[in-house]
Parts: structure tokens; sequence; C-alpha cells
């Protein structure tokens, strides 16, 4: 089976391309924006149609791993001393991350056609950026690249705010950058107490950061106080990135204040950054820790998928309303991981996916409302289902899509994660009892929503809106609609594939 | 049992609707322009019930020819992981024959009739949702497993939501009625309450399945694991089991306390009514019921006690509202509800296949009912029926199958069958205790009190509506086209020639349809047999609420109706009164005093306001919202986001505090420091000017100097000087010497 692909004598494994070509991208995409301002966009569209077809034949070529390890390893020694390597690899959890990657961002740039006029070579620069970032917290094996993707991906987004955000930018910006950054320390910490602690059960006596290594150890790391210290450390770092109550509060307000495209890729890919860290770690290095902690982690929770409900159904915004909605569902995610099953993980695996592709569709819906509308506040829409029928259909939809309805993507990651919380003891069965509430809280914001902004009598302020007409608009709907039906009516597509991750547990 | 042989067609009767459903929202723009696309869903649905005929009707056939049908095929294997396994199919048995066909028949019957009724208001939009609910009843009805079962139940609840919303941008709505939004969202969200008790009752049946390592959805394979016994749950679990899954029926066939959203879902078009609102969907509460039986007939008698209580509770309840209400669709909306609280009962008592006898009598009949509704508020313009009257010139086609519709209703028609032999289950039921036999007993009297009230109000309906004089002059009323009179003269003499064929059978037993039917879903209970002294006083029971609605609301040829205002009953005035004439004007006057007194008027106020329940919900949902979940919003803003706002805002303080401090203390450190080292060396500047370079220095030379001048004094060079100091100095050392040799002893 093809692992490499060659150029000449150079051999340059496909991982390693998917990650390095958006970076390597991302000066060129500048420098054609300052010959050609409109040049920049086209090229960024090119840059990720490739990735994701790169990532499509990283799907094709990737074959089910032995248990605890990767497929399509890439290893080149780094610093040994300290056990360091640059180091990627795919599985079952990682893969369809990345598919998600490309995905969403070559819809994301399709988004930003007809959202952004401002400095668009040094947006779309930004973007590829970003892409580098993220794909790289997904296919690292090796928690130096790991830290380095995710830290990464923190500055373009700074900037992605703070440049061409709403009228509270600097603001948001700052607030997203401090708060996310200091969890991330908190993280890294952590992850030098893994290293410190591995150290014990290498043969050098000289600790690892390598993922393989790691999960090889994950029987014995137990439950020490100090890899409780570690496993908390890293619960911090992760569950910030989620976000979970009560350490959300940076999200709203970032994607208030993102550009529409921004968000996408904030709901769709930045938060999954968080739950691919929790279920990494609750699954592959600490399961012991998990189980320890499992309590906390499920009523972690249940409170956001409860509270970010409650909250939502005060929104103004479309887009805090969305946002809270994410803080709810990205909760289910921790329900999922706490129970340790493999349903359970494969309902939190299958919310990571069907919410980073349903997200963003709102998140879109949110944005070309705002753009025709001049306002996303519910209270001044009404009615736009007569002048936008196109959107209006899609956010009905997309509404019904995130608050679970079967047959949409949604659906399965809700029934397979409350399957294994039922399943979970009697603890598992009264969280269940409350949390299914979330089910109609969250059919309640939607409606609810809908009922103030697609239907009734148009205001007649906004009598001039008009429907989107872009191709890019429909191609950005046509692809998420597309897709979320795709996974509703066959989970096995995704299911399968996140079957061959392989559980240490 | 040899295979079916026109089984595999099943799977297109969902599939074609769901394809045009989205054939006509791209293309019925286009094609059939006019119609708005209804030629997609003529197709579509007219193949579909083709198919259903062929499919449902072996099955039928097969059945009557004694032959045992139960056939679970397999499309495709839809999930596997870890202990979950699902398959994708359609099942074919007894129950999802006899009903696909009501439905399939019921949805096509619809979209012929709704070519007229929605020709001004129609849109692509109409007819695709009207094609993806029929695939999805359909789908539900086939459905092999509780997953695929729900899956299409949510999508009719879609459905439902969308076409009840359908005028959604109606700016004037008539007084009392909510707005088609409003409506469409209450309905989704009731339901939806039932549904996450559904939801939790499949997971926590499934959860079962597992715990004996034989995990499955199928409704077959779990029925084979009960009778085998190798299924032990623990008994209260299994009730609650039995009661999740009920839950899901109160929410979506609109019981008892779920019931408000179903009056409010008339807010859509009078088709969407007739098929989803009380021909299908909301029969498919009752039919999840009929379908999971064995899960209550293996649960204990205590969890069918409570289906059988909701039952004559709603039956009762929204009969008794349905004899105030003004609005014509919503008196067929509460009498919908009051039908089904009596399938609920038939389900209760232990009578499933009566129950599933009773959706498919009801489902013909309602729906020629709605549909005639349909055809007066598009001749009249109207949907109150104080504002009609004497329609029966004007409309020749739809007085008289409305009267066939209402008759069986009544319970003369075909209605009666399936009614007679719930009330006969309910009153042969055997319960555990008495206590339990008393409530049962409770549940009867509550289902032949109903059966009278029916006949009072829906003939209460047909009098004021067709006979009489106009009430509404201006209105140009006219008969219905074609497109809606067919339909309708279908269904009543689908109608017609039911209610012959089940006469047939009270003679003939072996030809029964009911006796077939219990043999068929109850293969282990026993048919009752019809017992002439209850089928008679049932008949004499309608008949008497067909003649008090009569003296009280049959206006004769020459009366004059009237409806004073703030008044709840009406008058009328009759020119020349015959005996007949007296009577009523005796009836009509003791009505008017019993509805004037004080307990009159409260039962008139309490009935209209449907028994304050909806404003129950109103004021909890105001609550969650404007005050809990306000709290909630507060809290986010200013303890969680404030949070992190006081931490940033110390951060910054704490920096401004450090700036301060390095500018003063550490910096003032620093300067003192300097200003101290600063002196110090002036201090040693100074020290060495004067103490080092002037007085030292200088001091010594000038003291070598003075003490060479002293010293020259005494350097004369007179050598008896000399001998004098020399002289001088041994004394002294003497001196010394006696002075120390004094005091130290040697």
């Amino acid at each position: 089976m093809l692992t490499q692909l060659s150029f000449g004598d150079l051999n340059i494994g496909i991982l390693s391309l998917i990650f390095l070509l958006p970076i390597l991208a991302a000066f060129p995409t500048w420098l054609v924006g300052r010959v050609r301002n409109e040049l920049s966009k086209w090229f960024a569209l090119v840059i990720s149609v490739v990735v994701m077809v790169l990532a499509i034949m990283a799907l094709m070529m990737y074959e089910q791993p032995p248990t605890g390890r990767w497929d399509l390893i890439e290893e080149i020694p780094w610093i040994e001393a300290i056990g360091m390597s640059y180091s990627l690899g795919v599985d079952g959890l990682s893969l369809p991350l990345v598919l998600l990657s490309g995905f969403i961002f070559l819809v994301a740039v399709l988004a930003s056609f007809k959202e952004i006029h401002e400095r668009e070579p040094a947006y779309y620069a930004m973007i590829m950026l970003l892409e580098t970032g993220l794909i790289g917290t997904f296919l690292a094996i090796d928690f130096v690249i790991f830290y380095v993707a995710w830290e990464l991906v923190l500055v373009p987004m700074f900037f992605l705010i703070g440049i061409w955000g709403g009228p509270k930018k600097e603001y948001a910006a700052i607030y997203f950058f401090i708060y996310t950054h200091v969890a991330s320390l908190v993280m890294i910490l952590g992850i030098v107490g893994l290293w410190l602690e591995s150290s014990k059960y290498t043969l050098t006596g000289i600790g690892t950061f390598s993922f393989t290594e790691l999960a090889s150890m994950a029987d014995q790391f137990g439950t020490g106080p100090f890899v409780l210290l570690i496993f908390l450390a890293l619960l911090f770092g992760f569950i910030v990135k989620v976000p979970s109550v009560p350490f959300h509060t940076w999200l709203p307000l970032a994607h208030v204040e993102a550009p529409t495209p921004g968000s996408m890729i904030l709901a769709g890919l930045l938060l999954k950054m968080g739950g691919y860290g929790l279920l990494r770690m609750g699954g592959w290095f600490l399961p012991d820790a998990l189980s320890e902690f499992a309590w906390l982690v499920a009523i972690i929770g249940l409170v956001s998928l409860l509270y970010g409900s409650w909250v939502a159904l005060r929104q103004v915004d479309m887009k805090s309303l969305v946002a809270y909605s994410s803080v709810g569902h990205m909760g289910i995610i921790l329900l999922g991981c706490a129970t340790q099953s493999p349903i359970g993980f494969a309902g939190a695996m299958y919310m990571q996916i069907a919410h980073g592709i349903i997200s963003p569709l709102m998140f879109f819906v949110a944005g070309t409302i705002g753009h025709a509308a001049h306002t996303r506040d519910i209270p001044k829409l009404k009615g736009i289902a007569k002048n936008m029928p196109v959107t209006a259909g899609v956010m009905v939809y997309g509404s019904f899509a995130s608050a679970g309805l079967p047959g949409l993507a949604g659906f399965w990651s809700e029934l397979l994660a409350f399957v294994a919380l039922f399943n979970w003891g009697e603890f598992g069965r009264g969280l269940a009892l409350i949390g299914v509430l979330g089910i109609i809280f969250t059919a309640a914001y939607y409606l609810w929503m809908l009922q103030r902004t697609v239907f009734g009598d148009v205001n007649p302020e906004l009598e001039y809106v008009h429907d989107i007409s872009h191709w890019s608009q429909y191609a950005v709907f046509g692809f998420l609609c597309f897709f979320t039906l795709l996974l509703g009516i066959l989970p096995a597509l995704l299911l399968d594939l996140m079957a061959t991750a392989s559980w240490p547990l | 049992m040899s295979e079916l042989v026109f089984g595999g067609f099943a799977y297109l009767i969902p599939i074609i609707p769901i394809i045009f459903a989205f054939i006509t929202i791209f293309f019925g723009k286009f094609v059939d322009k006019k119609a708005h696309g209804n030629i997609f869903a003529l197709i579509a649905l007219g193949v579909s019930f083709i198919l259903t005929i062929i499919v449902s009707g072996e099955v039928l056939l097969r059945l009557f020819a004694e032959e045992h049908i139960e056939e679970s095929l397999i499309l495709m294997e839809w999930i596997r992981i870890g202990d979950v396994s699902l398959d994708f199919g359609i099942l074919l048995d007894p129950l999802s024959a006899v009903v696909s066909l009501m439905v399939a028949l019921v949805s096509f019957l619809v979209a012929i009739y709704s070519r007229s009724y929605m020709a001004h208001d129609g849109s692509p939009r109409y007819y695709a949702e009207i094609n993806l609910f029929a695939a999805a009843m359909l789908g539900l009805v086939f459905s092999p497993n509780m997953i695929q079962l729900f899956l299409f139940w949510e999508i009719m609840g879609v459905c439902s939501y969308l076409l009840i919303g359908y005028f959604y941008d109606k700016d004037v709505v008539p007084e009392g009625q909510p707005h088609p939004a409003s409506a469409a969202k209450k309905a989704f969200l009731t339901t939806k309450v039932g549904d996450v008790f559904l939801f939790v009752g499949i997971i926590l049946l499934y959860l079962e399945t597992l715990a004996v390592n034989h995990p499955t959805f199928d409704f077959l394979e779990i029925r084979h694991m009960l009778e085998a016994g190798t299924l032990n749950i623990d008994p209260m679990l299994f009730i609650m089991i039995a009661l999740l899954i009920f839950g899901g029926a109160i929410g979506k066939s609109a019981q008892f306390p779920l019931h408000v959203w179903l009056p409010d879902a008339m807010a859509g078009p009078t088709t969407v009514s007739c098929l989803i609102h009380s021909a299908t969907m909301v029969k498919a509460g009752i039919f999840l019921v009929a379908r999971s039986y064995f899960v209550f007939e293996y649960a204990s008698k205590e969890a069918l006690l409570v289906v059988a209580l909701i039952g004559g509770i709603t039956a009762i309840l929204s009969g008794t509202i349905a004899l105030v209400k003004t609005d014509i669709k919503g008196i067929l909306a509460y009498s919908t509800i009051s039908q089904l609280g009596y399938m609920t009962i038939g389900l209760g008592v232990g009578g499933m296949a009566v129950a599933v006898f009773h959706i498919i009598n009801h489902g013909i009949f309602k729906a020629l009912l709605f549909l005639s509704a349909g055809s007066v508020i598009h001749g009249s313009g109207s949907q109150d029926i104080r504002e009609m009257g004497g329609l029966q010139e004007k409309m020749p086609h739809t007085w008289k199958v409305m009267l066939i519709g209402s008759l069986s209703l009544a319970g003369i028609g075909n209605g009666f069958f399936s009614k007679d032999a719930i009330i006969l289950h309910a009153l042969h039921y055997s319960g555990l205790s008495t206590l339990h036999e008393q409530l049962i007993a409770l549940v009867w009297l509550s289902s032949i009190i109903t059966a009278f009230l029916t006949a009072f109000y829906i003939f209460r309906l047909w009098f004021v509506v067709f006979p009489g004089t106009n009430r509404l002059p201006g209105h140009h009323v006219h008969e219905s086209d074609h497109w809606m009179t067919i339909p309708l003269w279908i269904l009543a003499i689908v109608s017609l020639v039911l209610a012959g064929y089940f006469t047939i059978g009270l003679f003939l037993p072996d030809l029964s349809f009911e006796h077939h039917l219990v043999h068929w879903l109850q293969p282990h209970e026993h048919a009752l047999d019809f017992d002439w002294i209850v089928g008679i006083s049932s008949i004499v029971l309608a008949v008497l609420g067909i003649l008090l609605a009569y003296l009280i609301y049959y206006p004769r040829a020459d009366a004059k109706v009237s409806f004073p205002k703030g008044e709840p009953s009406f008058n009328i005035e009759v020119a020349d009164p015959d005996s007949i004439a007296v009577l009523q004007g005796g009836f009509r006057s003791i009505t008017r005093k019993i509805k004037s007194t004080i307990l009159g008027r409260g039962i008139q106020r309490i009935l209209e306001k449907g028994y304050y329940i909806d404003d129950l919900y109103l004021a909890l949902v105001y609550f969650v919202d404007a005050k809990y979940c306000a709290a909630m919003n507060w809290i986010e803003q200013n303890v969680f986001d404030g949070a992190v706002r006081l931490v940033g805002w110390g951060g910054y303080e704490l920096c401004g505090l450090s700036k301060w401090c390095d500018d003063h203390v550490v910096d003032g450190l620093v300067r003192l420091t300097a200003r101290a080292s600063l002196a110090l060396c002036s201090l040693a500047k100074t020290t060495d000017e004067r103490v080092i370079d002037h007085g030292i220095i200088r001091n010594s030379a000038k003291g070598v100097m003075k003490t060479g001048g002293y010293l020259r004094r005494i350097q004369t060079g007179v050598v008896e000087n000399y001998a004098l100091y020399t002289l001088l100095g041994a004394i002294f050392l003497i001196v010394v010497a006696i002075i120390v040799a004094g005091v130290v002893p040697l």
C-alpha cells in the first residue's frame, strides 16, 4: 500500500504533506494577493482543495493499525536526549477529524468569498496558517509537536478575530488569546508531568513524548497522586478548549466578534481540539485516572449540556445562541467520554464530527442573515422566510439537525451517548435522566428562534433584504447540508472508520 | 409458509414519496405550475397507494387464507458499533398491512383533494412536505425496529411542524386562535416531551436485551425473547419501560395531559389537519403501543391500567370541550382527541386489536369529516359555525358525505363496530384487584358518556351548518369542484362499504373482520362475541344524542337563527310554530336557563378554556423562560463572565500595583541607595579632604615641625643643661623603681 509520495529521490509522507502544505502556502498566498487582491482567495481555495484531496488519499491508504498503534506513521528523531521526535500518524480517532478539518477549511474559504473584502491577502494567509495548526494537532503523535500545533492555532485566530472581527474585536481577541493561552500553559505542565512520570517505565530512564510509547504504558500509570495531578492539569487544558461550564465564557464572545468563516472554524474545529485531547488522554494515556475522575467529567458535561441550553434560550444575538448551543452539545462529548465504554466513545466521536458540520452550517446561516439584514438580533428579525427562502429553509434544516433530529447527523451521537450513559450504573442512569431534559430545551430554543426570525410577517424595516445569490454561498450550504444528511442516514460510514481506533481500554 | 411474492416492493412504498419530495421542492416551480407541483404528489402517493394495495393486499389475502405472515426483510445493516447493532428494513405483518392501507388511501385522497383546495395558497413546499410526511408515516408503519420507527416518528413531527406553520406569514389571526408559527412550535415541543420519554424507553428496553447478551432493537426479536422467557426484567423497571413508551404515545396521539397541541395544530391548512392531525400521524402513538404491545402484556397489568385511565380521561375531557367550540375545525380536533382516547382505552383494556380496528375506522370517517369541513370552509369562506347555516342547498354533495361521516362518528356506521367493541372490552375486562376493576368501570363509564356526547356535538355541528338559512349574507357560497368532491365520495363509499361488510360479520362470525383482526394481532386472545345488549344500548345512546341535538339546534325551514353577542346559546324564531317547534322551544329555553345559572356559566367558561390546562402550561413555560432561564442568563453575564473579568481586572490592577511598586518602592530604593551612595561618597570626599588630607597628612607634617620647634629649645648645646637633664632622668627612674618595687613585692 502506498504510504509515501515520491518526487524523484525525495520521499515525503502524505501526512507531512497535509500538515506542512498550508503553512508553506501561507506566504505565497499573501504574496499573490499583493500582486492582485483576488488571487489570494483563489490560491487559498486551490490549496484547501488539495489538502482535502490529500486527506481523502490518506483515508484510502489507511489500514486499521494494531491495538495502541497508529497508521501511516512518519517518525524522524529530533531531540533524542528528551525522547522527542517529529512524528505524525493517524487512527480511527484522528483521521475523521483530519478529514473534517480539510472539509471545514475548504468550506470556510468558500464562505469568505462574499464575507471578507478587507486586507484579503493577509486574511487568507492567516487561514492557511490556522489550517496547519489545526491539522497538526490531530496528526501529531508526539506531545511536543502536538503542543506546538495547539499553540500555533491561537496566533492566526487572534488576528482573525482582532482584525476582521465585529465591533468589540480587540477585546474579544485578547480575551480569547489570554484565556486559552493560560489553559495551554496549565496543559504543558501536565505534558511535562507525563514526561517525568513516563521516565519510570522506559528502558533508558529518559521520559518520552511519543504517543505510541505513552499508550503502551497506559496500564502502568495507575492513579498515584502525581498522575491524578497530571490528569487534572491536562483536563483543565482540554475543557477550556471544549469549552465546558464554567470555563466557557471566551466562546460566545469570540463567536460573536469573529468573522463568519472564523466562527465556522472556531465551532467546527477549534472546539474539537479539546474533545480530541480529552478522548485521546482518557482512552489512550490515562484511562485509570479518567475512571477515578469520571464523575467529575460527567458532571461537567451534564452541567454544560443543561446550562448551555438554558442560557441559549435567552440570547438575543443569533451567533451567541448557536455558541451556547455548542457549549451544550460539547457537553455530550464529555458525557460519552466519562462512561469509558466503546459506545460512549463512539457517541462522543460522532458528536465531534456531527457538531463539526452542523454548527458551521448554523454560523454561516447566522452570518448570511447578519450580512443581508445588517443585524443578527433575534427580536429585530422577523419573517425572513419571505425574502430569504433558501437561507430560511437551511436555517430550519440546521436547527432540526442541531436539535438531534433522527435522519440527520446529530441524532446518532445523542443515541449512542445516552445508551452508554444509561448503561453506566446507577450514577450514569441518574445523570442520563436529567440529561434528556437537554433535548427538550435544545428543541425549545431553536424553535423559538425560528418562530421569531424565520416566520411571521416581514419586518417592514427588512423589506430590502435579499437571499443568497453567489455560487460560493450555495456551495457552502450544499456541502454542509449534504454531509449532515449523509451522516444521518448512513452512520456506518463514520462509525466503521471510528471503530478502527485501537482502544487500549 | 412460503415467502411473500410482492414483499420486496414494500421498500418502494416509503422511498418513492421521499424521492418525489425532493423532486417537488426543486422542480415544482416549473412543472404543473398552476397547481404548484401537485402532479408530483399525485404520482408519488398514487404509486405508493397501488404498491401498498399489492403488498399489503397479498399479506391480507394470505392471512384470510389462514397463513401466518410475519416477515422481516433487511435492506441494509445500519450501524454496528460495540454492542449496538441495527438494521434498516421492512416488517410485513397483519398490523403493518392493515394500517398501511388506510394511510396510503387517505394520503392519496388528500393529494387529490389538495389540487383544488390549495389552488390559491399552495406551493411546491406544501406538496414536498406532504410527500415527505406520507413517506414517513408509511415508513413508520413498516418499521421492524424501534430506532427506525423513532426516525420516521420524528420526521413526521417535523413535517407536522412545517405544515402547521404553513401560513406563517398570516398577519390577521382570528381571535382566540394561535398564530400558525406559534402553534407549530407548540405542537413540536409538546410532542417532543413525549418523544423524550419514548427515547428513554427505547434505550432502557434495549439495555435489558443487552444485559442478557442479545442486544436488539427489533420488535419481533424482543417479543420472541419475552415469549421464550429469556428476558428477565425487574418488574418495576418493566412497568417503567412500558409507561415510557406510552409517554411517546401520549405526546404523539395527543392524550391527556399532552393533548394541548392538537387543537392549536388546526392553524394549518385543513388538508393537513385531515391527513396529519386526524387520520394518520396522531394514530402513530396508538400504533406504537400496538406494535410494542408485548411489552405491556408482559409487564404487570398496572401499566395497562394507566393506559386505560389516560384514555378514559382524554375521551371525556375533550368530548366535553367539543360541546362548546364554535370553530368547525376546533370541534373536529377535540373530537379527534376524544376518539384517540377511545383507542387508548381499547389498548388499556387488553383490546389491542379493537384499538387498531378503531384506527382504521376513525381514519376513514374522520378524514371524511375533515375534508367535508374543508369543503365547507372553502365554500363558505368561514370557519365559525355560527356564520354558516343553510349550506344544504348550496352544497349538495358536501352535506351528504358529511352526514355519512357524522353518523359514523356518532356510532351509526363503520365507526360503530370498533367503538362498540372497545366499550365491550372495557366492560368485560378483569382487573388485578377490586380497585383496579372499579377504575376500569370508571373508564367504561367515561366511554359510554363520551359516546353520547359524541353523537350530540357532531350533530350540533351538522344541524347548525347545513339546514336552515345562511347567516352570512353577501358571501357567495358554492359547492367545491370535482377534485374535492370525488375524494369525499370515495371516503363516504368506503365508509358505507365497510359498514356493510362489518354488519355481515355480525351475523356470520366467520366473516367478521374484528374476529380476524383479533386472531391475527392477538393470537392468544379470544375475540369477544358481539353483545346485542351492549350494541343496541350504544346505538340508543347515539340516537339519543342526535335527538337532543335535533331538539336544541335543528332549525326548521322557516326558522331565523341568531347568535346574540355575549350569549352562549342562540335564538331561533319560528313564524308559525307547530308541535315539534314548540317542543324545540321548550328544550331551548331549558338549555338557556341551565346555561344562564352561575354553575352553567362557570362550566361553560371552564370548557371554553379547556379546563385551564393550556393556561397552566403557559404559566410554567413563562416561569421557565422568563424567570429561570433569565436568571441563568444573569448568572452567565454576571457571575461567570464577571469572574473572568474580575480575574482580568485583578490581574490588571495587580500590574498597576506592580508598576506603582516599581515606580515608588523599588525605584525609590534604588534611588535611595544611589543617594546614600552619593552621600557616602561626598562624606568620603569630605573625609578625604578634611580628615585625611588636611588633618592627618598636613597635621602630621605640622606636628613634626612643631615638635622640632619645641625640641629645638631643649637642644641648647650647653653641657650643664645636659647633665641636669641626665640627673633629673636618673632621679625619675629611681623614683619609678622604688614605687614599682614597693608596689610589686619582689
